[in-house]
């Protein structure tokens, strides 16, 4: 397969601040590619750059083999996207913000209504923007930068702000696009879950620099152990047990609760070794892997947050 | 571009402020046609009689408590001659039997003690020029009356300043024979009846001592206002030639003119359209689904500016169509075709009146468009509609003070500030330029803020350098919109 989007050495910095030093990968076809990272890693820069908000410093960006700054309108006639939030004209009906995005990139009207279709918002669409509900502004939005049938999406945290639902829907959606259609999907978040769940190759980004790009099956063999919330009583003597035998695990002490890290495997051990040193146990529950927890994994514990 | 033209159509034209915006705009432009009919359009009738009689009664007043008071008994006495034989202001008897007193009250004997005084006989050439005054004013023989003039002033007898001025007046009072124009009375400008021939043939005097005298009210004359009065009597001498008469402002043609060439409101709408234009979309987040589009930016920008362009178009346009309606409805459309003679481009030109009134309204879009070229770079720049707009309507507003005090300063001994004439400020004013129904240009005082700021100012280089700023407001508008991150 042949990679639809590929950024070589992309510099950018705002002043003297160094946002991104040195960016390099690529996007093949048909991939559902997460872009992984904490808030203030550089992705919506990235994103931006791709889509030619933002000039770089130095580089090269090339969507289907055109490059971004010097063949701007045919790079722009291969991706499409939606940078922070569907922002779209508020007075005008969902209809007539697709309407003007399929002039400006050259789909007709038959086409606008194939992608109505597609997220399913024949319903509403006569009704003004400013009506729609997130989800449905998301949906929207997603309909818009299908009209000119890209090879790349690019989307940028789109399930931010969602209800379960909402992500959910955005999450069938992508799938069914990238698996249908062979559209390659770019999608940004910060939350390590989602990108388990739709994505095939994930790549993880901090400081504007690559900590890692792999299949999501190697990403989750690297973060086999969890971290679980026990609620115990009496909560000194808890402590103070764990503290002497496996210090190395404790995650967190709480005023009534302790995190621990833990392998699904040790955990019936651990609780029987609680019970039999008079620690009540009244709750256990998975608190997820969160992405500042992979990082201390990928990165051996590194310091490299913040 | 077509598409993107229409895309920006769509966004604007079904934004509901838009038309809201215009409509009252349009219907505020309007109501200043309205109040001009109704209330400088009434028939308010001057009557010279109730003036007089005023006029009478006062001084018979005051005789009764100074009956030594030689100058009020003339007033008395002249005051009901006047009543008696029915002679308005503005008829030319009224300066005659002015002059007839003056001469009955000319020969003043004091009495010994100084106090009391009387009006004594006046010497035997006086006492034959009163009868021949008197009996061209009792016939109403005007001609009689001017060809005396001039042999008064060919024999010596009115004195004159120098050999040029006399020569003046004297071809002003041919100048009245020829075109068979009785001279204006004491007052003009009160009297509805008063002849537009008088009056053209008293600027030619007016103007023409100025320019043997080489000076106007105190302050020397510049070339350029020596031409700018030559000018203005070529004018009045092709009127007269052609026997066409000024525009009158409240003539359908005079409010029709005055409504549709009036374009600050447009400016002010335009300055909102524009200031909004770019910045709109960096507020609303709506920059990023315009610009990951296949086209170049500066085609965006492009599209923005046609429209910007075709929006007001449509508001002048609608201001002209209702204000040629409302014009006709109060005036039924009476003297639609009527001929004028202005100078434009310095050339003296005779042509129909309305297709001026059009031709002007195309002229003075252009500082309108400036306008908007400087508010559409300001929203480029800032990316903020507010700060755009106000910036915009504050240098608009702004610099009409700084402008008249600029040109007091000049006016008052100041001299002309080098290189002024090139600020875009001293050349917005396209409308001193051009001739108005509702008070033409006087060639020197103009009221203008461009004209007086440096008197070598013209509406060809007005027009230049405002073409000049607009090409470089847009041009900075444009590189800001192509160049920058959206960040």
């Amino acid at each position: 397969m042949s990679d639809v989007l590929t950024l070589k050495n992309v510099h950018k910095s705002f002043g003297k601040r160094v946002i991104i030093p040195d960016l390099s990968f690529s996007v093949k076809e048909g991939e559902i590619f997460g872009f992984l990272g904490p808030n203030g890693a550089g992705k919506t820069t990235t994103i931006k750059m791709i889509l030619g908000l933002l000039s770089m410093d130095s580089g090269s960006i090339t969507v289907a083999g055109h490059d971004v700054e010097k063949e701007f309108p045919q790079a722009m006639k291969n991706v499409s996207g939606i940078v922070e939030n569907p922002d779209m004209y508020a007075y005008l009906t969902g209809y007539d913000n697709l309407l003007l995005q399929a002039r400006a990139c050259g789909a007709d009207r038959k086409r606008i209504d194939e992608v109505v279709e597609l997220v399913g918002m024949q319903m509403r669409i006569r009704e003004k923007f400013k009506t729609y509900s997130l989800g449905m502004k998301q949906r929207l939005g997603i309909a818009q930068a299908l009209l000119h049938s890209p090879k790349i999406l690019i989307l940028d945290e789109p399930t931010n702000g969602l209800d379960p639902a909402g992500i959910k829907e955005v999450r069938d959606l992508l799938k069914s696009l990238a698996h249908n259609t062979g559209l390659s999907v770019f999608v940004s978040s910060h939350i390590l879950q989602e990108m388990q769940q739709i994505c095939d190759t994930v790549c993880i980004i901090n400081a504007g620099q690559i900590l890692q790009v792999s299949s999501v099956e190697e990403l989750m063999q690297h973060s086999g152990s969890g971290v679980y919330r026990y609620t115990v009583r009496p909560m000194a003597e808890a402590a103070e047990f764990l503290r002497a035998n496996i210090a190395d695990r404790i995650v967190d002490v709480a005023a009534d609760h302790i995190d621990l890290r833990v392998s699904e495997e040790e955990i019936p051990i651990l609780n029987r070794r609680l019970m039999e040193n008079g620690i009540a146990i009244y709750g256990l529950a998975a608190v997820g892997a969160s992405l500042e927890q992979s990082f201390m994994e990928i990165t051996g514990g590194g310091n490299i947050i913040g | 571009m077509g598409n993107l033209i229409r895309n920006e159509r769509l966004k604007l034209y079904k934004k509901p402020s838009t038309w809201i915006l215009t409509g009252i705009i349009v219907a505020l432009s309007l109501v200043g046609l309205i109040f001009s009919h109704l209330l400088l359009g009434s028939s308010y009738e001057y009557d010279w009689r109730m003036d007089y009689e005023n006029q009478l009664e006062n001084c018979t007043m005051w005789l009764k408590e100074d009956p030594g008071d030689l100058s009020i008994a003339r007033q008395v006495e002249e005051y009901t001659y006047l009543l008696d034989n029915e002679i308005p202001p503005s008829d030319w008897r009224s300066t005659a039997v002015s002059e007839y007193f003056d001469m009955k009250y000319s020969n003043i004997v004091y009495d010994e003690t100084g106090e009391g005084s009387t009006v004594a006989e006046p010497d035997e050439e006086t006492g034959a020029r009163m009868e021949r005054l008197k009996a061209l004013i009792e016939q109403n023989d005007w001609r009689g009356y001017v060809e005396g003039q001039i042999a008064d002033l060919e024999s010596g007898y009115t004195p004159s300043a120098s050999e040029e001025e006399k020569q003046v007046a004297i071809e002003v009072y041919n100048l009245q024979l020829e075109y068979d124009v009785p001279p204006s009375g004491r007052s003009t400008s009160l009297s509805r009846e008063s002849d537009w021939r008088a009056a053209e043939i008293d600027s030619i005097f007016g103007n023409k001592l100025a320019l043997v005298q080489g000076e106007y009210n105190g302050a020397l004359l510049t070339r350029h206002q020596r031409a700018e009065l030559e000018q203005a009597n070529a004018v009045s001498l092709r009127r007269l030639a052609t026997g066409t008469a000024p525009v009158g402002s409240q003539s359908f043609l005079g409010l029709l003119e005055s409504t549709a060439t009036s374009m600050e409101l447009i400016t002010l709408l335009l300055i909102v359209f524009a200031g909004g234009m770019i910045s709109t979309e960096f507020g609303t987040g709506t920059i990023k689904l315009l610009l990951i589009t296949p086209h170049r930016r500066k085609k965006i920008f492009w599209a923005k500016a046609a429209i910007l362009l075709e929006i007001t178009l449509i508001t002048v346009g609608a201001v002209f169509l209702f204000a040629f309606l409302l014009s006709g409805i109060f005036t039924g459309f009476s003297g639609i075709g009527d001929m004028q003679v202005m100078t434009l481009f310095g050339r003296v030109v005779r042509f129909p009146y309305l297709l001026y009134i059009v031709m002007k309204m195309l002229l003075l879009l252009l500082p309108v468009l400036a306008y908007g070229a400087l508010a559409l770079m300001l929203s480029a720049v800032t990316r903020k509609s507010a700060v755009a707009i106000a910036v915009s309507l504050l240098l608009m507003f702004g610099s009409e003070i700084i402008m008249a005090l600029i040109s007091a300063y000049t006016m008052y001994g100041g001299g002309v500030i080098p290189g002024i004439k090139f600020l875009f400020f001293a050349n917005t004013s396209l409308g001193t330029y051009l001739p108005s129904a509702s008070g033409s240009i006087s060639a020197i005082m103009g009221g203008s803020v461009g004209a007086t700021v440096d008197g070598t100012m013209a509406l060809g280089f007005s027009v230049a350098v405002l073409l000049v700023y607009t090409a470089c407001f847009l041009w900075i508008a444009r590189d800001s919109f192509c160049r920058r991150d959206v960040k």
